[in-house]
């Protein structure tokens, strides 16, 4: 916000520095010109009439004064309501209705006429200012009172998004605390595992001479289990680290399998089908492997979380590649309980999330990965439930 | 003779699509069919380019219009001409630069659109 956007939102602060009756702030001070001009005029007007009809209703009664008393009564509310200008027009009017008929019939001589007259307007305009005082400094009241409640409701606000930022704060240290941890094990880890590796590769040369092929086939079920958790620090350590992103000419349908893989226990048990729609032979993509499969993964996980709930419904993975324009569509769409319009923007947005012990941090983790490689993430409903997330990449690299 | 047209029918209901494809096929003309706009997409890429598309919009995994959507992005596709049906009344009005259908389908009223679209 612009500092002179603050102030126009501090109507009596532009009361002060501009002064009453200033051409800018006064504006918001008191009503528009026209508005005034309008109100004022027909305020006098009415009240005049009124007065004119009261006066020979009850002239009868309170003999000849009765006039001049009730016409005091429109140029004083007039004054009193709309300042300075209607109560010079009510007085004008009044004065103009002692000279015309009927009142001037049924009046006095025109000597004592210009007495009244006289009186008329000393009274008219003494309330007229006095009137006009008041309203400038009812208007300055009420001014001050807008700018405390409006403050007031900022003030609200403000306190509502330091709380907000503060969790959003705690979240990133509770982040990145568990940053640090991961790098810890993958430091511990690695050198166990790479000793794992080491000791199986050596068992399998001593048993050159094994007959029993199951026994062969485990050993080297074992270097190749601990290569690929090896392979898994390596990933999670270049993953926390702040490393640049490797782009390799890489499978997409091999980032798809790896993610299947490493999901296969948790989609059986939670009783979800895959139904594949992969291009074959698979197209050719520039990209960080890790942080596609990170990508991938994620959506699997909203996917596998939204179709928790419900077990009537089928729970259903659809996951397809195709080609478009230069490029690869990735499609998973799921069957689960989908996002609302109102979510719709937001899903993308760090720290928002539906879930009680999300972060709210994948989605977001997920467009700037596919941003970094020029590509493209959205979603689309899934008729008649769930949702449809599309990735498009490009084949090629933009340089 | 005559070359055979060939229509694409995207429809996720099963009966709509089978109704569908028996009548185009009455009238002479070489139907493919599917069953959403992702699958839609998958094919177009392995057949020659049909003469029409015949889409609806309410499908899952990729509805009618992000197929649109994608379409349009397609030099490959863009050009072929597509009749929109549905019964959403408010989606179809909302497509504008399609010729659409409202469902449920006159069948006598679809063919003659159909063969208005195909001759454009």
């Amino acid at each position: 916000m612009r500092p002179e956007d603050e102030i126009d939102n501090y109507p009596a602060l532009n009361f002060l520095s501009d002064g009453f009756g200033g051409s800018k702030g006064s504006t918001k001070l008191i009503p528009p010109v026209n508005a005034i001009f309008d109100m004022s005029y027909l305020f006098a007007v009415i009240s005049v009439i009124s007065a004119l009809g009261l006066s020979l209703l009850i002239r009868p009664l309170l003999g000849v004064s009765a006039p001049f008393l009730i016409f005091i009564l429109p140029i004083t509310l007039s004054a009193f309501f709309y300042g300075l200008r209607a109560g010079v027009v009510a007085t004008v009017l009044a004065v103009v209705t002692f000279f015309i008929p009927p009142m001037r019939v049924l009046d006095l001589p025109l000597s004592e006429d210009k007495v009244q007259v006289a009186i008329f307007f000393t009274v008219g305009l003494v309330i007229s200012v006095l009137g006009y005082f008041h309203r400038s400094k009812r208007d300055q009241l009420q001014a001050a009172l807008t700018t405390i409640s409006s403050s007031a409701q900022k003030q609200q606000l403000a306190d509502q998004k330091a709380r907000d930022l503060e969790t959003d704060l705690a979240k990133v240290w509770r982040l990145n605390t568990l940053g640090e941890m991961a790098t810890g094990l993958a430091h511990e880890l690695s050198q166990p595992i790479s000793a794992i590796k080491n000791y199986s590769l050596a068992v399998e040369k001593f048993l050159a001479n094994e007959q029993n092929p199951f026994v062969i086939s485990s050993v080297k079920g074992i270097s190749a289990e601990a290569e690929r958790a090896a392979n898994f620090i390596h990933s999670l350590r270049s993953f926390i680290g702040s490393r640049n992103s490797e782009r390799q000419i890489e499978e997409i349908n091999a980032v798809i399998s790896d993610v299947l893989v490493l999901l296969n226990s948790e989609l059986n048990s939670k009783h979800i089908s895959i139904k594949l729609g992969l291009a074959e032979p698979s197209f050719k993509v520039p990209i960080d492997k890790i942080q596609m499969i990170q990508v991938v993964m994620n959506l699997f996980r909203n996917s596998i979380e939204s179709m928790s709930q419900d077990s009537k419904r089928p729970k259903e993975i659809f996951v397809g590649t195709l080609q478009q324009n230069n490029g690869v569509l990735l499609c998973v769409s799921d069957t689960g309980e989908g996002i609302s319009q109102a979510e719709s923007n937001r899903v993308y947005d760090a720290f928002f999330t539906t879930k009680n012990s999300g972060m709210g941090m994948g989605l977001a983790i997920s467009k700037s990965v596919i941003e970094m490689h020029e590509g493209k993430i959205w979603h689309v409903p899934n008729e008649p439930v769930g949702t449809t997330f599309m990735i498009w990449l490009p084949s090629k690299a933009v340089t | 003779m005559l070359e055979t047209k060939s229509i694409l029918v995207i429809e996720d209901d099963h009966d709509i699509r089978v109704a569908i494809r028996q009548s185009l096929e009455d009238c002479g003309y070489y139907v493919h069919s599917v069953s959403n706009g992702w699958d839609g997409l998958t094919l177009l890429e392995r057949i020659a380019a049909p003469s029409l598309i015949i889409l609806d919009l309410s499908m899952p995994i990729m509805n009618g219009e992000e197929f649109l959507k994608l379409k349009v992005l397609n030099q490959k596709i863009v050009d072929i001409p597509v009749l929109v049906t549905s019964c959403h009344e408010n989606r179809l009005s909302a497509l504008a630069d399609y010729p659409t259908m409202k469902k449920p389908i006159d069948m006598e009223v679809f063919l003659k659109k159909v063969a208005s679209c195909i001759k454009v």
